[in-house]
């Protein structure tokens, strides 16, 4: 019932997916875990152990009301420090420091979630700790309450992995792909949503067959279809992933569920199911580590806390100096300037580059419209540039600065190699802060 | 370790500015040859001293500016070369040089450099040598070979305009009649802008409606359509100077709208105005609109707009 809509613009980047084939390997486990309890879009987690205490694999150690996700040890130790930080991403919040003991042993009091009813079923999702492992990190349990008045009648799964390098998420279609079939039948259920749809680009085609194949042995064809896309960054944005697949817009400063849909990425599908079936919340993360200067490419099972520098040795080291350590992709991703910065739960790649991604100086923009052409929502990316340059409040607000996804396409693609996509995130945050001051009322003399 | 800290995107495709502005040179290559053998070596010399001209002239004004040269991102030799295509090749080199210094110093760095100017500067270099050195493009060289008595020729719009056209189809398609030095040779400027469109540096958004739009107001004037296609400046005007970035509108609907506005000023120039060529006109007329063109031919957000201010 899925077929193939239109959707604007996008590029081409070179797919460096050099490590599609390099099956999920644990490493060695750390020594020393530093688990941040803000992984996740919303208010940090406040910590609910103390220094000295011992804990276990999927041991609750912050916990939070409202917009919040918990968070678990993810080895077994002691807790060596409790302390509010600077994270290398410039926020601040509490860092759990665990001393592993070696011994990697579960918690002996975690058990196999039940539940009865669709309320339920959200609390032992937001039990599981599991948030948006695509990159955006908001608590999945969060997105599966609808608002009263609204539905969601699209189960969207983002399995287009659009970004170059990563691989973490073919790869866990791969080896699990049961295991998605069964989590997205699952939550489909449990929320009422009539139909669900598993979005994969075109350069996946084993990871098709493999889910079609799956669905096909299990029975759920009328409920879950595969539907394979052309592959275009940046097809996994949201946004246009929902277009794709439903042929619906999200309304400017609405969410997907205002398009009736429940967009979850396909490893946050699978982490779901495997919290339902053995108990374990999110401890361990499917990391791709790539890059030239990496000596043993490849995807590695790590858990949540460990070092990058940690990691990175030991998976083999590096083999030359890197310039640019990128978390995340090469569109979308941070560069780290720190290599002690943890791993985090929404992290699904280490990028180790030399000279790759080193980008040359601006030069004037020429209006060539290029970015114009490329661009996924409609914008017109060089409006908003100058705009957010001349902090242009009301030329923002004219070109619609906040429908802006920071894909990265328009400064992929402009000749004069200008920052287009960092001048307009920070032409948001001026806009954030000009705007809540021009609206609110005026104040009495 | 020392790392970089920088703002996605990491990546970059490759376009790059001096590689456009470089394929547009190269487009113009074959009409240079065209030229050279149309009216002899005057015409590649021309051209090098527009070129030389444009170099030194943007050169220094960043300098006087105090912004990194843009002098070798071929820019200002796109300038330089559309500007010398539009003079005959007998064209004194002092008039080239004035009018080239004025397209680069006053029309284009003035305004601000690259990307910032609103009209191309080609074409008010051309209109400025018209104005200041009227003389200078009065009489066109005839082609090479021809007899003795016909050093110079009057173009073949001229000669419609007063009706009595002497030059074949086959001879616009060829350029062998008189004419400026770069836009006579159809078959070349054609084989450059087809270059151009296959390596996507420009469209046909604006180009096709600009030759639509004459070839239908001159047939309904009651002119030979063809003839007003072919001779004249229309097809160096509409492929290389109607396609400039900087000096046109950003989206399709925005090209159109200007290749509209070129393509009617420039049937009216021909049909009612004592001049027998309006392209140049019509162009620089056009890019004053680029502006408000742009404004309204905006791109609709995916989602619509959310305004919190208006």
């Amino acid at each position: 019932m899925f077929s193939l809509h239109k959707t604007l613009g996008g590029v081409h980047p070179p797919q460096c997916k050099d490590t599609r084939d390099c099956p999920v390997t644990s490493i060695e486990p750390p020594k020393q875990v530093r688990i941040p309890l803000n992984m996740h879009i919303g208010a940090p987690a406040k910590p609910v152990v103390n220094v000295g205490d011992h804990v276990y694999i999927g041991t609750l150690i912050g916990d939070g009301e409202g917009l919040c996700a918990p968070v678990h040890a993810t080895v077994s130790g002691t807790v060596t420090s409790v302390a509010e930080e600077t994270l290398p991403t410039g926020q601040h919040a509490p860092v759990v420091q665990i001393e592993s003991d070696g011994k990697m042993e579960n918690d002996p009091a975690l058990e196999k979630p039940t539940y009865s009813n669709k309320d339920e079923f959200i609390e032992c999702v937001r039990k599981s700790g599991v948030v948006g492992l695509g990159g955006a990190s908001f608590p999945s349990w969060f997105k599966m309450k609808c608002p009263p008045g609204k539905k969601f009648e699209f189960l969207v799964v983002n399995a287009m992995e659009c970004e170059p390098f990563i691989t973490s998420d073919y790869r866990q279609m791969m080896e699990h792909a049961e295991r998605i079939i069964d989590g997205v039948t699952r939550i489909a259920r449990a929320l009422d949503i009539p139909a669900a749809v598993i979005g994969v680009e075109d350069n996946k085609p084993e990871a098709v067959d493999k889910l079609n194949a799956t669905i096909k042995e299990k029975g759920v064809g009328d409920l879950v279809e595969v539907l394979m896309v052309p592959t275009r960054y940046p097809m996994g944005g949201e946004k246009v992933l929902i277009q794709t697949t439903t042929g619906r817009a999200v309304p400017a400063g609405g969410l997907p569920v205002d398009a009736g849909c429940l967009v979850l990425n396909v490893t946050t599908v699978s982490r779901i199911e495997e919290y339902f079936r053995y108990g374990v919340p999110l401890v361990r993360k499917t990391v791709t580590i790539a890059g030239d200067c990496v000596k043993n490419p490849g995807n590695y099972r790590i858990p949540i806390g460990m070092s990058v520098h940690d990691v990175v040795e030991a998976t083999g080291g590096l083999i030359k100096e890197p310039r640019k350590i990128i978390m995340g992709g090469p569109m979308m991703g941070r560069t780290i300037t720190d290599i002690d910065c943890p791993i985090l739960k929404a992290n699904n790649a280490i990028l180790c580059l030399e000279d790759k991604a080193i980008l040359p100086d601006e030069t004037p923009c020429i209006r060539c419209g290029r970015c114009v052409r490329v661009c996924p929502l409609g914008l017109m990316p060089f409006q908003l540039d100058a705009a957010s340059r001349s902090h242009d409040v009301v030329k923002l607000d004219e070109y619609a600065v906040m429908n802006c996804m920071e894909c990265g396409s328009c400064a992929y693609t402009c000749p004069a190699h200008r920052r287009i996509t960092a001048s307009i995130r920070e032409g948001k945050g001026f806009y954030r802060s000009e705007t809540a001051r021009l609206t609110q009322p005026a104040k009495e003399a | 370790m020392n790392l970089i800290n920088e703002a996605s995107p990491h990546f970059h495709g490759k376009s790059l500015t001096w590689k456009i502005m470089g394929a547009v040179c190269l487009a113009l290559l074959p009409t240079l040859i065209a030229a050279t053998a149309l009216y002899g070596l005057a015409a590649p010399l021309l051209v090098l001293v527009c070129i030389a001209t444009a170099l030194v002239c943007e050169h220094v004004c960043c300098i006087i500016m105090h912004r990194e040269s843009t002098a070798g991102d071929f820019s200002c030799v796109v300038t330089a070369m559309l500007l010398a295509y539009t003079l005959p090749a007998t064209c004194p080199f002092h008039v080239a040089v004035a009018g080239t210094a004025f397209a680069i110093i006053v029309v284009k760095m003035l305004f601000g450099g690259i990307g910032s100017n609103v009209f191309n500067p080609a074409v008010a270099g051309r209109i400025f040598i018209m104005v200041a050195f009227p003389s200078a493009l009065s009489s066109y060289p005839a082609v090479q070979g021809t007899p003795l008595d016909a050093i110079t020729g009057a173009t073949p719009l001229a000669e419609a305009a007063s009706g009595a056209p002497t030059a074949s189809y086959l001879d616009l398609l060829l350029g062998t009649h008189a004419g400026a030095l770069g836009e006579t040779c159809i078959i070349t400027l054609l084989i450059g802008y087809i270059f151009l469109l296959v390596v996507r540096v420009v469209d046909a958004w604006a180009t096709v409606p600009f030759i639509a739009t004459v070839a239908l107001i001159t047939g309904i004037g009651g002119e030979d359509v063809v003839y007003q296609v072919l001779a004249g400046g229309l097809a160096l005007g509409a492929f290389f100077m109607a396609t400039d970035y900087t000096t046109t509108p950003m989206t399709p609907k925005g090209k159109i709208i200007f290749g509209i506005g070129c393509g009617v000023i420039t049937a009216l120039v021909r049909l009612f105005a004592s001049a027998p060529e309006g392209v140049a006109f019509s162009i620089l007329f056009m890019n004053m609109f680029v502006p408000l063109i742009d404004r309204y031919t905006r791109t609709q957000p995916v989602g619509g707009v959310k305004n919190a201010l208006v």
